[in-house]
Formats: structure tokens, C-alpha cells, sequence
């Protein structure tokens, strides 16, 4: 099982670094323990996460790709209402499945062994663009978002700068 | 003297027993108080609810969903024999609210199931990029390069990969480093046409 | 474990021409493990994984990773066809590879149009088909050292079925008996149905089962594509089942039944997984190898300090099979007898108590050899005791000294030590700290072992 755990995530490392994504950098943080990767999620363009790097740690379950990894942005968290004011994503891919009678999350959109890194990222940057009202994880944020908007991309845009040092 | 000894001994046994009463309780007691800051955090966010509870559970009635029980888990504190005799006494399971998100707590994998907002933020909380990369030398670099060769310093995204495995390690850093500094030398010049 | 960093991905095609090859093979790759298909079998959702990669997910969740759709283990079937393709691709790949590669640097007229692609392909496989039968593939190195060396094993017991199978051709006109349909051996015709009743399913000329406790039929030496496959484990209901129960059930398997219950259970699930999918493998590896890989596993999920506990029980088994045991270990066994020769010959007397101070390795060697010298009075003891504690191993020692001054006692140690100290051996190693366990699986699983106890020895000797 380790085995194949770590070939799998040294393939996905593969892919990343052969033919990335855009806006996509990602990679484990040392070879020697490919279970902690970083990555780089470039901010979607027409929101006003718009221009700005957000670096995130990924830790990877021993029992990966049948357990979803954890994903938590670092360096002052995200301002997001699907961001825990530390930092943890909550976004349903990540989630493990089980039912869903109700179509809360389709299961489609669960995690999966066929999942991958790419695909978590991908999905984080749509999350960016579209926060998910239903169920926040920083209702601070999740409250500022849906009754003062102008607020919060003000808020979202000086956090933007200064992750970048300026 | 040995008439005596018995009828001694029972109220001393009474109030022995009494006394442990109270000294087991207190101590059942002191644990729970012990135990409330991880329960009142799980409180805020619902308990966690252990994944073999839930295994085990809808392995007895495989008919319920997963949802379901764990719903109920998470409601009755992770006590799986009241699931269970909730279950067997047909009243059956209610339905989750649509808003409901397990929280499982994932014991194989070692990973902390412990997203619920620790209100201490990480000691590197507030560093931007920049520092946590040590970029500021090659910001002082690149303003110089750029101020010359304008566009021209794009990434090549291809030729990511190497056989060797600190090569590896430079070329990720590598982009890792132009990522974040294309995207500062980017908002600098939107700044400052703006101003 | 220390895996093969020189991983083939599908991406190894953007670089060359053949760009268009990148999304095949990624077809002919298992979503799961993302490695090419590994004995692949199609749901009953017409998804296409792994064996053993569509089973660890069944029984972690019920359903198929692609479309969630429930499915059973019970409904998988294998895809021959998936399998070929992907043997034909593997062997094809490297030279392949190479050409392309080499097409890219050439020329410029590396930067075909896409169109022209399958064609170009084409004409460059034909002329080297010949080396493309022999080319090994470049495979991940584990998958195809754990491959080649089951093989290997195998190959001194396969001979014997072969002939019986050619046998049972030739003659079938002329002797005028019958072949029992599950073991294929011959008989009269009357004799089938009550021999149908014992049956096993085994050829008799097979090996015996190396642990004796699983149930024969495991360890088929030959794998006879058209032959019974071995018997599959069926899943259990662990709520249904007792802790010593399970416990017992894991025993009979002949897998470590230490442990917590959870745990339990899952080293159940993964071994029944491992031997479901192996029994879907055209060519089986052979118990010894599952049981490795259960091992790695365990280690995976990091709880496991013991590593050794399935061979100990065996060894403390009441009904051991020593003559088995002797037989497998009997190369181990004779480094250990030839190097404790040399020493003899050597007598240099003052090294061993030095040795016995300075160091760990030292201090191993004298203690295999301590125990070897016990064996040649006690096996039986060491073999009742299981554990020998260090108070043993330090009066050993000095049963060393006594032994290597005279030679006469040395030969003793060779002639007896013959059954009992493969046991010696194996808890001579385990009783060395759980540094040292690597060492001792090594003893267990063959080829390197000798070597490691060559090491070991001289070691001492320096």
C-alpha cells in the first residue's frame, strides 16, 4: 500500500510539474516524505482574489487516494467563507464520501480514489470565485460576503497585497 | 467482643460505601470536566463521529445510509448503542437536514480531524510570501531585470522535470519562485498605474 | 521502503512528437494507482481498475470510484483483454519511446502534424519488432523484482505438473482411467466420486503448504491458466464475529492475529484483498510474497513494531513442520555452520569476549552462535521456551568459548544443528533488538539471506 501510495503521488507530482495547469504550482515540500506537498494557487481572474498567490499545504493520509488529503492554506489563511479563519479548506471534494440523500453535495463532486491534486486545485480556485453559501466555515466571512460585498473584496484585496509583501 | 465486631463493621461498610459513592462520582465527574474543552469544541461544530461506530452500525443494518447514522451519531454524542436501539425499536433514523456535514474523524491516516477553528492561528500567520519563501533578494534582482528586459521574464512552464532528484527539487522551487514573483511585479504595475 | 523514483508516467510523451500517445496510455493506466493496469477487472458499472485497487476501494466504501454506482466484489470479472493490451503496450513502450525521443532531437521534421502521427508510429515499430519482444519493459523496479522472484521459486516444482499435464494427454485412450475433475489426478472410474468427497485440489506432486496452517490449494507451484483457480476468501461479517474468534479466524489464515480489534479487521480486509486480487493474477505469486506485501502494508499504517509474529507462531506451532522449515532454510543453515568453521579454524579465543563487549553486530553473532551451541543439547527447549531472555544468551556465550576451543563440539553443532537451528536462527534474530528486524525478514524471504548472515558473521569476525 505505501508503495503504491507514494508511485501514485510521485506520478501526480509528475504530471504537475511536466504539463501544470494554469495559475498551478505544486510539488511535495521535500521527496523524502511524499506524503506534505505545498502549492501555489494563483487567485481567479474577474474576483477580487484577482492578481494574488495563495500558498496551501496538502497533507496526504497514509491510505491515499482512498482517503482525501487535508488542504490548508498557510501564511494568514484566506479570507473566504469556505476557509476556516486557520487556514483549513472546507470544500466538498475534500470530503470523504458517504450518502447524500439530499443532494446537499452531489456525490459526484466528493472525493474519489480517481480524484487527484489537480483536480482538488482546480476545485479550490472555482471555490475562490464562487464561495459556497450553504454551509461557511468562517461565517465572519460567509456573513460580510453576503450582506456587505463591497467590504469584503476590500478586505480580500488588501490581504491579496499583502501576502505578496507589498 | 466478637458480638461486637459485626454490628460495627456494617455501618462502617455503609458509610465506606457512601463515601466511595461520592469519590467515584466526583472522579467520573472531574473527568468529564477534564474532557469539556474538546467536547465543548466539538459541541460547536457537532462531535466528531468515529468512523468504525458508523462501520460497525451499518454493518448491522446495512439499509441505513451512512448519512443517517452518522447524523444520529453525531446527535446522541457518538453513543452507538443508542443508535442501535433506536434502530431495533423501529422508530428508524430521521433524516439528516440537508445541511448536515459529518465530521469523521480519520484514525488510519494519522491526519488531526481537527479543521474546527482553532482560534490560534499558525505561528506563521500574518508572514506574507515573500518572507516565507526568502524572496526579498530576488525582488531587489528582478526589479533591476525587469526594468530592462520588461516582459520578457515569463516562465517557461515546460521542462518541469528532471531524473535527478535535487534538480527536481530546484526546478519546483524555481517556479514556485516565478509564480510569486510574476504575480508582485503584476500587482506593483497595476498599483501603480492606478495611482 | 524506498521506492523507484524513475517512475514511467504518461507525460514522458509531450516531450517527443508522439504527444497524441499521452492520453492512450493514460487509457491503459488504472485511475486508481495511476500504474498501468495490474490484472484488470471490469465492474458491473463497465469500469475497468486494478484488481487489487477496485477491491481496497469496494471495501472501503461499496462503490465504484468512477461512478459511484454500488457494486460488489463478488461481481468483478476479469478483463484478459485490458491485460493484453497493456502487456503488448509495456513491451512496446521503451523502444518506442526511444525512437520518438530520438526523432525529437534528430530533425525538425520531429514536429509532425498531428495527423501524421499514428502512421509515423507504425512504421517505426515494424523494424524492430524483434527487439521489442525481447525488451523488458521499464517497469516500476518493485512490481518487477517481487514478479520475477515469485517465478523463480517457482520454477523447480513446475516441471513435475507440466509432465503430468502432457501425461494426461497422451494417454487418455489407452489406460482407461479417469481424471478426477478438481485435482486432475487419474483413476478408475469408480474411484471419482469418492475420491471427490477427500479431494483437496491439489495435485499430489505439489508442495505441501509452507506454513501448514491455510488450507492447500494456496500454493499452486505452476500456475495452469486453465487450471482451478485457488479458492477465494469470502468476506465476513466482523460484527457477527467474537475478538478470539476473529482472532482465531486470522491465525487459520496464517496472518499476525496480534493487535486491536480495528486493526484486526483491517489487516483482515487488506489480506483478503491481496489474496482476491492474486487469485485474479494469471500468474500467482506464491503466499510467501502476499504475506510480504501485508507486511509492507502494515508498516505503511505504521502501528506495527512486530514484524516477525506470523513466522514465530509458526515456529511455536505444536504441529510445526520442521522438515519444511529445515528444508526452506537449509542455505541459511549452512552459511551459518560453514562460517562458525571458519571460526574455529581461525581459534583466535581472545575475539569473542572482545566481541561480545564492543559492539551490537558483535554481539548478534556470538549470540547465534551462543545459540546454536544450546541447540546441539536443547532444541527442544528453545523451541518450548519461544522467547530466550538475556540472561540465556549471556550463559551462551560462555557455552561459545567452551565449544570453539574444542572442535570435536563444533562438528557436534554441524550434525545436530541441522533441523533445530533454522529455529535458532530465526529467534537467535529476533531476540536482536527491532533494529535489526529488517535483517531477519530478509532471513525469511531466501536469496539475500545468506548473505545477510555472511555479514552478520563476519561481522564478529573482525
Amino acid at each position: 500500500m505505501s508503495t503504491m501510495t507514494q508511485n501514485r503521488l510521485f506520478r501526480e507530482y509528475k504530471t504537475l510539474s511536466t504539463s501544470p495547469p494554469d495559475g498551478i504550482t505544486a510539488g511535495p515540500v521535500s521527496e523524502d516524505d511524499m506524503f506534505h506537498w505545498e502549492a501555489l494557487i494563483q487567485g481567479p481572474e474577474g474576483t477580487p482574489y484577482e492578481g494574488g498567490i495563495f500558498a496551501a499545504e496538502l497533507k496526504f493520509p497514509k491510505d491515499y487516494p482512498l482517503s482525501p488529503p487535508t488542504m490548508k492554506f498557510v501564511g494568514g489563511g484566506v479570507w473566504h467563507p469556505n476557509v476556516y479563519p486557520n487556514g483549513t479548506v472546507c470544500i466538498s471534494i475534500l470530503h470523504p464520501p458517504g450518502d447524500d440523500p439530499n443532494h446537499y453535495e452531489h456525490a459526484s463532486e466528493r472525493w474519489s480514489p480517481i480524484q487527484s491534486v489537480e483536480k482538488i486545485l482546480i476545485s479550490v480556485m472555482s471555490m475562490l470565485a464562487e464561495p459556497n453559501d450553504e454551509s461557511p466555515a468562517n461565517v465572519e466571512a460567509a456573513k460580510m460576503w453576503r450582506e456587505r460585498r463591497p467590504e469584503y473584496e476590500r478586505k480580500v484585496r488588501e490581504e491579496v497585497r499583502k501576502g505578496l509583501g507589498l | 467482643m466478637t458480638d461486637e465486631e459485626p454490628s460495627l463493621n456494617i455501618p462502617s461498610l455503609l458509610t465506606l460505601a457512601v463515601v466511595s459513592f461520592f469519590v467515584i462520582r466526583w472522579f467520573f465527574k472531574s473527568n468529564d470536566g477534564s474532557s469539556a474543552p474538546g467536547g465543548s469544541r466539538g459541541r460547536a461544530r457537532g462531535n466528531v463521529v468515529d468512523p468504525a461506530q458508523v462501520e460497525q452500525i451499518s454493518q448491522m443494518f446495512p439499509q441505513l445510509s451512512t448519512r443517517e447514522i452518522m447524523w444520529d451519531l453525531q446527535r446522541n454524542g457518538g453513543n452507538a448503542a443508542a443508535t442501535t436501539e433506536r434502530v431495533l425499536s423501529g422508530r428508524g433514523l430521521d433524516a439528516p437536514p440537508p445541511s448536515f456535514q459529518p465530521l469523521v474523524a480519520i484514525p488510519p491516516t494519522g491526519v488531526p480531524a481537527q479543521p474546527a477553528a482553532s482560534p490560534t492561528p499558525s505561528k506563521s500567520s500574518g508572514q506574507d510570501l515573500i518572507s516565507r519563501y526568502n524572496l526579498s533578494a530576488k525582488i531587489a534582482e528582478a526589479s533591476g531585470v525587469e526594468s530592462e528586459s520588461g516582459s520578457d521574464a515569463k516562465p517557461s512552464s515546460s521542462g518541469g522535470w528532471s531524473q535527478n532528484k535535487e534538480e527536481r527539487q530546484r526546478l519546483l522551487q524555481k517556479r514556485r519562485d516565478e509564480m510569486i514573483l510574476a504575480a508582485r511585479r503584476k500587482m506593483e504595475a497595476k498599483q501603480q498605474s492606478a495611482q | 521502503m524506498e521506492p523507484t523514483f524513475d517512475i514511467p508516467d504518461s507525460t514522458d510523451w509531450l516531450e517527443t512528437p508522439l504527444t497524441l500517445l499521452a492520453p492512450f496510455e493514460s487509457f491503459l493506466r488504472c485511475q486508481v494507482c495511476k500504474d498501468f493496469f495490474d490484472n484488470p477487472v471490469i465492474t458491473s458499472c463497465s469500469h475497468t481498475f486494478c484488481s487489487l485497487c477496485i477491491r481496497r476501494c469496494l471495501s472501503t466504501e461499496g462503490k465504484c470510484p468512477a461512478c459511484r454506482s454500488s457494486d460488489q466484489e463478488l461481481k468483478l470479472r476479469r478483463n484478459w483483454a485490458v491485460q493484453e493490451l497493456v502487456e503488448g503496450f509495456k513491451n512496446a513502450r521503451p523502444s518506442i519511446l526511444q525512437l520518438a525521443k530520438k526523432a525529437s532531437t534528430g530533425g525538425d521534421a520531429g514536429a509532425a502534424v498531428a495527423s501524421e502521427e499514428p502512421a509515423l508510429k507504425k512504421r517505426k515499430i515494424e523494424p524492430n519488432g524483434n527487439e521489442v519482444a525481447t525488451d523488458g519493459p521499464a517497469e516500476d523496479g518493485i512490481r518487477t523484482r517481487s514478479r520475477s522472484r515469485g517465478v523463480a521459486r517457482q520454477a523447480p516444482a513446475a516441471p513435475i505438473e507440466i509432465m503430468d499435464d502432457v501425461e494426461d494427454d497422451e494417454y487418455i485412450p489407452e489406460d482407461g482411467l479417469v481424471p478426477c475433475p478438481i485435482c486432475g489426478r487419474r483413476m478408475k472410474e469408480e474411484a471419482v466420486f469418492r475420491h471427490l468427497d477427500t479431494c483437496t485440489g491439489v495435485a499430489e506432486t505439489s508442495k505441501p503448504a509452507a506454513f501448514g496452517s491455510l488450507a492447500s490449494g494456496s500454493r499452486r507451484p505452476l500456475p495452469v491458466p486453465t487450471g482451478k483457480p485457488p479458492e477465494r476468501l469470502p468476506a465476513i461479517n466482523y460484527s457477527l464475529l467474537k475478538d478470539t474468534m476473529l482472532r482465531k479466524k486470522l491465525k487459520d489464515l496464517g496472518i499476525p492475529n496480534w493487535g486491536p480489534r480495528p486493526l484486526l479487521q483491517r489487516r483482515h480486509t487488506e489480506w483478503m484483498n491481496l489474496w482476491n486480487a492474486n487469485c485474479d493474477s494469471r500468474t500467482p505469486k506464491p503466499k510467501r510474497e502476499l504475506l510480504r506485501e501485508l507486511d509492507i502494508w502494515e508498516r505503511a499504517q505504521g502501528g506495527s513494531s512486530v514484524t516477525l509474529t506470523d513466522t514465530t507462531s509458526s515456529v511455536m506451532n505444536k504441529d510445526f513442520n520442521t522438515g519444511e522449515w529445515s528444508a526452506n532454510y537449509d542455505t541459511d543453515f549452512k552459511a551459518l555452520i560453514a562460517n562458525a568453521r571458519k571460526r574455529n579454524d581461525a581459534a583466535v579465543r581472545s575475539t569473542i569476549p572482545n566481541a561480545s563487549q564492543d559492539g551490537s553486530n558483535a554481539s548478534q553473532n556470538t549470540q547465534s552462535i551462543g545459540q546454536s551451541s544450546e541447540a546441539t543439547t536443547s532444541a527442544q527447549a528453545v523451541n518450548e521456551e519461544g522467547s530466550t531472555n538475556i540472561q540465556n544468551i549471556v550463559v551462551n556465550r560462555t557455552e561459545v568459548q567452551a565449544v570453539t576451543e574444542s572442535p570435536q563440539a563444533l562438528n557436534e553443532i554441524s550434525a545436530a544443528v541441522k533441523l533445530p537451528s533454522n529455529i535458532v536462527t530465526e529467534t537467535a534474530v529476533q531476540t536482536t533488538s527491532s533494529a535489526h528486524s529488517d535483517a531477519s525478514i530478509d532471513l525469511r524471504n531466501g536469496p539475500s539471506s545468506e548473505a545477510e548472515v555472511q555479514r552478520y558473521l563476519n561481522d564478529g569476525n573482525s
